[in-house]
């Protein structure tokens, strides 16, 4: 029972950790910082 | 005998009087005798309008949903925004000009550019967001950065949608009907009959 919460929490860690990964790869192809215009033209 | 004599020299100056003024009446120039009547016109200008751009500017109220989202390849995050905001749309008359001017007729062609959107403005007050989520493996994420750089995203591709408002087809037809209304009426007070023309029209 305790080998499957671990291999559990393991497959979690591993997701999490992908999902980690992947948001900084995406964030990282755009700018830092962005700036846009609120008023006039 | 004297008063005889006054009596005349009074008729002499009255008689100088009244050829002066007859003979006045016939030399002076045509444009004169009408400035003395009070009807003098000199013919229309843009500066006689120009204060009236104020005038001419719809102010069209935006409101809509913004859906903005965000992905990687295991996942992303989604933005539901309302979006409220306020553009302008007017007509720029330092590019507008008279043609076929009839002054005795009093009838004009008023050529105008046609209406620009200026000004988008987001109405911070009222613009909510409605949602916003991560979905995939990104959810099981507890970093914040994805976050941030949607509602930057968000809030860029709304302000974009509020100037979109301003040159829909719709809005600029709005524009160019109150256009034609404020000047046709302030013309008509001036008793012009002048026919307007859009330059991308003609």
């Amino acid at each position: 029972m305790s080998r499957l919460i671990v291999l559990l929490l393991a497959i979690y860690l591993v997701l999490a950790l992908v999902g980690y990964l992947d948001e900084c790869r995406s964030l990282q192809r755009r700018p830092a910082t962005r700036s846009f215009i609120i008023e006039g033209r | 005998m004297v008063m005889f004599k006054t009596f005349r020299r009074i008729a002499w100056v009255a008689a100088a009087v009244v050829v002066g003024a007859v003979l006045g009446r016939a030399i002076a120039p045509a444009s004169l005798r009408e400035a003395t009547s009070g009807a003098f016109h000199s013919g229309l200008t843009i500066e006689q309008f120009a204060e009236l751009s104020e005038l001419l500017v719809v102010k069209l109220d935006v409101s809509d949903v913004l859906v903005s989202d965000l992905h990687g390849r295991t996942g992303g995050v989604q933005m539901v925004v309302l979006v409220k905001g306020e553009v302008s749309l007017g007509v720029d008359l330092s590019g507008a000009r008279f043609d076929h001017v009839d002054t005795a007729a009093r009838v004009a062609e008023l050529t105008l550019p046609p209406p620009g959107a200026s000004r988008p403005r987001l109405d911070h007050e009222k613009t909510k967001a409605l949602l916003i989520q991560k979905e995939g493996l990104w959810s099981l994420s507890p970093s914040n950065g994805p976050y941030v750089a949607l509602f930057d995203q968000a809030m860029a591709e709304a302000q974009e949608l509020v100037n979109a408002a301003g040159t829909s087809e719709d809005a600029d037809s709005r524009a160019r009907h109150h256009a034609e209304a404020v000047l046709q009426l302030f013309f008509k007070s001036l008793d012009w009959n002048v026919r307007i023309v859009w330059s991308d029209q003609r």
